[in-house]
């Protein structure tokens, strides 16, 4: 027996055992106890070979007499039900299959019926015994439970869900808001992500991320936030970072704005032309390794020299690096001397 | 059928042939970057042993003083005796560059003149040992080649022991990169190198102070030492060793305009790439 046909089964069995009562919440509704048997069988099995069989069931159904002991479930829908005297028919529609069930009140205390289910070119027969036990009961009270456990389940769903939407938000990945995901997030996310990203604290948690090398992966990068909120990453950097320049913010430039153009924010390759290159200039270069510059600027002058190391070898070298005294350039007498007397040999 | 010397031999061959393009395979697909392309003309970056950025790491390149690595591996290597005593040379004593001023016929201990060589790049110190290891400086540049082979370093030759420019003194960040984890296994280098300044004491009762050439020494956090070099044609050149905890960086640097800065940067970067793994 395949899953699928398993659990059909077992939709089918709900149904049996299930109480005829509207999905809604329901208030209380006068029922009877009935004590069922339900008894499967699948044409064409080998022997030896048996349907599970659950034992008599106690469960409690509506006294509503134009419906049969029968119930839909979540997994089979019950239609076109009929009465003919003691006799009720009906039509079942379920997830893999479909099938028809019939039912007879023997009397008043018992009945009996079957339900023949095809499925994947199978037949399956479930045999159903009922028998009426003393006393009273709310048919109403599963209903309200399985409810309450729907509601339950959409409320944590739906809390899950607002989880991965802020985390979209914290992390300022916009790719999980997309709808590609299958996540609904509120559009209120979006609005809160595009508002971070332009501020200081969001855009430097965006502006140092390189794009992903394989095309169509999420890197969250400025370009990505850009797009998603609808504005041009590389105008939002040359503002941002035109204020860093001016305010000397320096862990900010040194994290989003180096080795980006002062013109428009676009990758420059030109030391001299880059956000920082006033501050470089001034704190960073022609300070010493043994003479480093002023403690304020220390961290900053090494992403300098940071950013410039990792710039092409054919670009201008040297402008964003702390210029030495080692690096000076000598003149040709200095220089003849020490190619004849290769004096600085350590 | 029983099989013949030769076909077994034949065997063996194409076993070795597949194992080495099996390891030339490996060696393809782990393929060192360049992260700093300004860093240097050549440079290779290893943590814990395992180059991880290089640029032109097999090019060959004037090694300026990196070769006393070698220098100090020979001596060290074969019967060294670091109370021994070394009479200075005329030549010695005129030798230019970076020397602690000893005088033609002065004596000093082995051991002293060494960590001179090594910490401070005293080629008055390098040309002394030499001449008193192997008579002459041919025969121990012969020395020196022969177990630059040894080592696997294909791409360097030596004609100078102290590294002074030669025509053909090459050699290759790789290459220097497998002589320094060499010569690191050596407890007297190892010790000798992590100097920041020194003395050596002459049998005639000078005392000659030095200082390192190493400028991380002191001032980059878990700073090791190893060698500075530098001349006009192999330019700023380092080999630089630094620890924290169990992580260890080694660097080599060939003609680095700002050796000391991208040395810094260099390393910090590698024991930031160590951590995050």
């Amino acid at each position: 027996m395949t899953r699928s046909e398993l659990c059909l089964l077992s939709a089918a069995l709900g149904v049996a055992l299930s109480n005829a009562l509207p999905a809604m919440a329901q208030p209380k509704e006068p029922g009877d106890i009935w004590e069922v048997t339900n008894e499967m069988s699948m044409a064409g099995m080998p022997a030896g070979m048996a349907l599970p069989q659950r034992p008599p069931q106690r469960v409690c159904r509506s006294r509503n007499p134009d419906k049969p002991p029968i119930a839909d479930s979540d997994r089979c829908t019950m239609s076109d039900v009929k009465r003919s005297g003691n006799t009720f028919t009906w039509k079942m529609a379920c997830e893999n299959g479909s099938g028809t069930g019939e039912m007879t009140y023997v009397d008043k205390d018992n009945y009996k019926g079957t339900m023949v289910i095809a499925v994947s070119g199978q037949t399956m027969t479930m045999k159903m015994t009922g028998h009426r036990l003393p006393g009273d009961c709310d048919a109403g009270e599963q209903k309200r439970q399985v409810a309450t456990q729907v509601a339950a389940a959409q409320q944590r769903a739906s809390d899950a869900q607002a989880m991965q939407c802020k985390s979209a938000v914290d992390t300022m990945m916009p790719y999980m808001l997309r709808p590609e995901t299958g996540l609904k997030c509120d559009p209120k996310y979006k609005a809160e992500l595009c508002s971070k990203v332009q501020s200081p604290e969001g855009f430097a948690a965006v502006a140092p991320r390189q794009p992903s090398p394989g095309a169509g992966m999420p890197s969250g990068d400025l370009k990505e936030v850009g797009e998603f909120c609808g504005f041009s990453g590389t105008d939002l950097r040359a503002r941002m970072c035109k204020r860093a320049d001016e305010q000397e913010t320096l862990d900010f430039l040194a994290s989003s704005c180096l080795g980006y153009a002062r013109l428009d924010g676009s990758p420059s390759a030109k030391p001299a032309d880059s956000f920082g290159s006033v501050i470089i200039a001034r704190e960073c270069a022609g300070r010493t390794f043994s003479s480093p510059p002023a403690q304020k600027y220390r961290t900053f002058c090494s992403a300098a020299a940071r950013q410039n190391l990792m710039q092409p070898a054919t670009a201008d070298a040297g402008a964003t690096a702390p210029a030495k005294p080692e690096e000076k350039k000598e003149d040709a007498a200095t220089r003849g001397k020490k190619l004849l007397k290769d004096i600085f040999n350590r | 059928m029983p099989r013949t010397r030769k076909t077994w031999r034949a065997l063996w061959w194409l076993c070795a042939a597949i194992a080495a393009c099996l390891a030339a395979g490996a060696a393809r697909a782990d393929p060192m970057v360049d992260l700093f392309p300004r860093a240097a003309a050549g440079y290779v970056v290893a943590i814990n042993g395992k180059p991880r950025w290089a640029r032109a790491p097999d090019s060959p390149r004037p090694p300026a003083s990196l070769t006393k690595v070698l220098t100090a591996l020979v001596l060290l290597e074969n019967n060294w005796q670091p109370r021994a005593t070394v009479t200075v040379s005329a030549r010695a004593a005129r030798a230019g560059g970076a020397h602690l001023r000893l005088r033609a016929g002065e004596r000093a201990y082995a051991a002293e003149l060494l960590e001179a060589m090594l910490v401070a790049s005293a080629n008055d110190a390098c040309l002394a040992l030499v001449e008193a290891a192997a008579g002459s400086t041919e025969v121990f540049v012969a020395r020196m080649n022969k177990r630059a082979a040894s080592l696997g370093m294909s791409a360097s030759h030596f004609e100078d022991p102290c590294g002074f420019d030669q025509p053909r003194q090459v050699s290759t960040p790789n290459d220097l990169l497998h002589l320094a984890e060499a010569a690191l296994a050596l407890p007297a280098f190892a010790s000798a190198i992590a100097q920041a300044r020194g003395e050596v004491h002459t049998l005639g009762g000078r005392k000659l102070s030095y200082t390192t050439s190493n400028l991380l020494l002191g001032r980059l956090e878990g700073a090791r030492g190893v060698k500075t070099g530098h001349t006009s044609n192999a330019g700023r050149c380092l080999i630089g060793l630094a620890t924290r905890g169990t992580t260890q960086v080694l660097i080599v640097l060939l003609d680095a305009p700002d050796r000391w800065w991208t040395a810094a940067v260099l390393i910090e970067e590698a024991f930031r790439a160590a951590q995050s793994g």
